[in-house]
């Protein structure tokens, strides 16, 4: 135990997902050592984006904001949502910059035994987005996980009598891999999801 | 060859996929249910990523003959082969997915590091998986025949025909979860549920595993016994199942 302010920093820094308490001792070391100026930097950093950061209005992304880049740009197609568990998700699909639409942020997957249930999501505000017309399809972007697939399956029930096209993203071989290295699981998905080579 | 090499620290062993949790950058805590060893808690390294070679084999509700190094807390999955694939069967209905949910809670509840005691509820949770995972069932009442005979298994066998306190033949017309199941007029406590006797007749069915009985049973039924079912689960395991209010009950 340290005495009152670097104990605190510790424990405070200890809080944090990932970090364990040799990981929070060193961490704490290193700002002490640390340029003042640097931690400034930080420290101002902290509290500007939990005072300025919060999530868009209609797609739960996180903007500074009340609707987020993406839901306030005229150019992108206003009849494709893609609904992805974490805003983390939003900027992995923004990498690939094939995809031209919208965004859905549920806020989460659906984890029974975590306490979080299709309540606990931002399903609802999806339903209520679809009341607008000029909506054609929905694609779920959910971890390719147990969890994801559970939520897939559960928003592929609730969208099936609205008369919305709903995809589902593809599984299957990670490209630059050998096929003698994948599992059965993988394997199975990609030979059900294989598609038509001559185009 | 001693004895805190990596050779003496390898062990194998069948199991199932409990729960997963993320950990760090790419991996994950894995909550497995072992044929021989009981209950495990093992790391398995950067099986978040994509390329992972098998991430897929330690999903929720997989079967897998594993490799396992000890560790101080925790052990490290080193290899992995399928034996069993349910999950993909098991997702792709909403309703069989929560039964799932709550049969692996409460598998995780029900055992510990006890090898011995884990086999009978490791076989009993593969065989509920499979006959989830093939449809033979309604989901509900595959998850109720479960939870009563993973309790006797525990130690908790209910009783449905005699008494439960002073052994009386029956049939009885009240339950009692704190005595046990079934109570004669003498033994019935104060406010003790009266169900219907079809309720009865169907709880010592899921129990006994007299499919045809079961599967007969009218929906009333069913829903009578699955709250006696849920209560005595919960008083014998003293905590909530918390997955148990997402199961979808028809």
């Amino acid at each position: 135990m340290y005495e009152g302010a670097v104990q605190e920093l510790i424990d405070e820094l200890g809080r944090l997902p990932g970090i364990g308490p040799k990981s929070a001792q060193r961490l704490a070391f290193h700002i002490l050592e640390a340029d003042p100026e640097d931690i400034k930097r930080l420290v101002t950093a902290l509290v500007t984006v939990k005072e300025r950061v919060k999530f868009c209005s209609i797609c739960g992304n996180v903007s500074e904001q009340d609707t987020c880049i993406i839901c306030r740009d005229p150019r992108r197609d206003p009849t494709v949502i893609c609904v992805v568990e974490e805003s983390k998700d939003v900027q992995a699909v923004e990498r690939t910059r094939s995809f031209k639409g919208r965004y859905h942020v549920l806020g989460g997957a659906i984890n029974p035994i975590a306490g979080v249930g299709p309540e606990q999501l931002r399903i609802r505000e999806l339903l209520t987005r679809l009341n607008d017309s000029a909506i054609e399809e929905i694609i779920i972007a959910t971890d390719p996980n147990l969890e994801g697939e559970a939520t897939a399956t559960y928003l592929a029930r609730m969208l099936k009598t609205i008369g919305i096209t709903v995809t589902r993203l593809a599984s299957g071989l990670p490209v630059g891999g050998d096929l003698e290295y994948a599992d059965e699981v993988t394997l199975g998905r990609a030979f059900e999801g294989r598609r038509n080579a001559i185009a | 060859m001693s004895r805190n090499s990596f050779a003496a620290r390898t062990y194998r062993d069948d199991a199932v996929v409990l729960r997963t949790h993320k950990l760090g950058e790419a991996d994950r805590i894995i909550t497995l249910l072992t044929r021989h060893h009981g209950q495990v808690r093992a790391v398995a390294k950067g099986v978040r990523r994509t390329s992972s070679k098998f991430g897929a084999r330690l999903e929720p509700f997989m079967v897998a003959d594993l490799q396992l190094v000890s560790g101080r807390s925790l052990d490290i999955v080193t290899q992995a082969v399928s034996k069993g694939s349910y999950g993909r069967e098991i997702v792709a209905d909403y309703g069989c997915y929560t039964v799932a949910v709550a049969m692996t809670e409460t598998a995780e509840r029900l055992t510990d590091v006890d090898g011995e005691a884990a086999t009978a509820q490791y076989l009993l949770l593969v065989g509920a998986l499979a006959a989830l995972s093939r449809g033979e069932h309604t989901p509900q009442l595959i998850l109720d025949s479960y939870l009563l005979r993973a309790l006797a298994t525990g130690g908790w066998a209910p009783s449905f025909t005699d008494c439960a306190r002073c052994s009386e033949p029956g049939p009885h017309g009240a339950f009692s979860a704190a005595l046990g199941g079934a109570v004669c007029h003498d033994c019935r406590p104060p406010g003790s549920p009266a169900p219907a006797p079809e309720t009865m007749i169907l709880l010592a069915a899921l129990l006994s595993g007299n499919w045809p009985l079961a599967d007969g049973s009218q929906p009333q039924h069913r829903r009578e016994a699955a709250g006696l079912v849920a209560s005595y689960l919960q008083w014998h395991l003293e905590r909530v199942v918390r997955s148990l209010k997402h199961v979808e009950r028809v």
